[in-house]
């Protein structure tokens, strides 16, 4: 039952060209190994108990990372219901509401100078981890696993329109968040 | 002179932006310092998130998952749950009753083989039906892909946002 095929694809072939993936995605999205295994493992689990839930006019791969999608957010949702920062991050500034949300230029230059400098791994996955999964999730496929707009509209199920607004306010609120770190000092 | 606003500059960053657009962002950019400064954040950040590492699985992972998607024997499930320490109340009732009928079987009874299946087994048989509809293992019973998928597909903005 568990090996059958699927879109004339054997089981097995999937798990070993998707395990990595899935592994390397919930890492991006959590940032810690033994979580991002648990929820590797958990979404295949899923695929395999939802095998004849997929709509064969859908991709298949789009499909299974929707459920890892899923299985991180659930998790997340479970564990860091704390952690994370308003949606509706105060977007003010000079141009109205859907404007840029700018920063005093000091802070903009601080900001800019901390995104460059070599180091700034730990500070950016401070920041993303206190994200929403949605924008973590939109920021993971477009700007981490270079995936365009419409193949990440596939994985979150979401029309293209919505990622195109999703993405940005992920943008503001990594500013937000990330400029307001020890680390970011004008 | 109107600047663009975030979500175009954020587009046009993506290459995402329509031509007509991405035109409009173009032209502005040459004549307006703060949105070329924007853009330069956008593109900034995007490289730093880029950079952040994305570690390879570990070694015997993809092994692990192709094991674990061949349904295994209840009583080694029952033995991964227990080592594990995942079992619910009812599993480990269960289990420990498992466990006691075992030791039964192995202690007072002796290798005798209709010996052994006289009592004990029926304290097996309950414990791992009662193990069964307790603890859900079996792949077919973990959770559907949670119920936003279908909300998402009808509204797309209604999805969690
Ligand atoms: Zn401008």
């Amino acid at each position: 039952m568990a090996f059958e095929a699927v879109q004339g694809r054997n089981f097995e072939e999937f798990v070993r060209s998707y395990g990595n993936k899935a592994y390397q995605f919930a890492y991006r999205l959590c940032g810690n190994p033994e979580e991002a295994k648990e929820m590797a493992q958990e979404a295949f689990h899923r695929l395999l108990a939802h095998l004849d839930e997929h709509d064969p006019s859908k991709p298949f791969d789009a499909w299974f990372f929707r459920i890892l999608r899923n299985v991180v957010f659930d998790e997340t949702r479970r564990h860091e219901r704390r952690r994370t920062v308003s949606l509706d991050v105060p977007v003010s500034g000079p141009f109205g509401e859907e404007s840029y949300a700018d920063l005093l230029p000091d802070q903009e230059e601080a900001l800019l100078e901390t995104l460059e400098r070599r180091d700034a791994g730990a500070a950016v996955r401070r920041a993303l981890d206190k994200l929403s999964p949605e924008h973590r999730s939109v920021l993971v496929l477009c700007d981490m696993e270079g995936r365009g707009y419409e193949e990440a509209a596939k994985v979150l199920d979401v029309p293209l329109g919505t990622i195109r607004s999703r993405i940005n306010r992920a943008r503001m609120a990594f500013r937000t968040v990330l400029s307001r770190m020890p680390e970011v000092k004008p | 002179m109107t600047c663009p606003n975030s979500e175009s500059l954020s587009a046009f960053a993506d290459r995402e932006a329509p031509a007509e657009e991405a035109a409009f962002v173009r032209a502005h950019l040459s004549g307006c310092a703060a949105c070329a400064r924007r853009l330069r954040s956008i593109e900034a950040a995007r490289r730093a998130l880029a950079a952040l590492p994305a570690p390879d699985a570990p070694p015997g992972f993809v092994d692990s998952l192709l094991a674990g998607a061949r349904p295994a024997p209840w009583w080694a499930r029952l033995l991964g749950e227990v080592r594990s320490g995942f079992l619910q109340p009812a599993g480990a009732v269960a289990a420990a009753g498992l466990a006691a009928a075992a030791l039964l079987v192995f202690t007072h009874r002796g290798p005798a083989p209709d010996a052994e299946l006289e009592v004990p087994a029926e304290v097996l048989v309950s414990a791992h039906e009662r193990f069964l509809r307790t603890m859900p293992l079996a792949p077919a019973e973990t959770e559907p892909p949670a119920p936003d998928l279908t909300l998402a597909s009808a509204g797309g903005e209604g999805d969690v946002f």
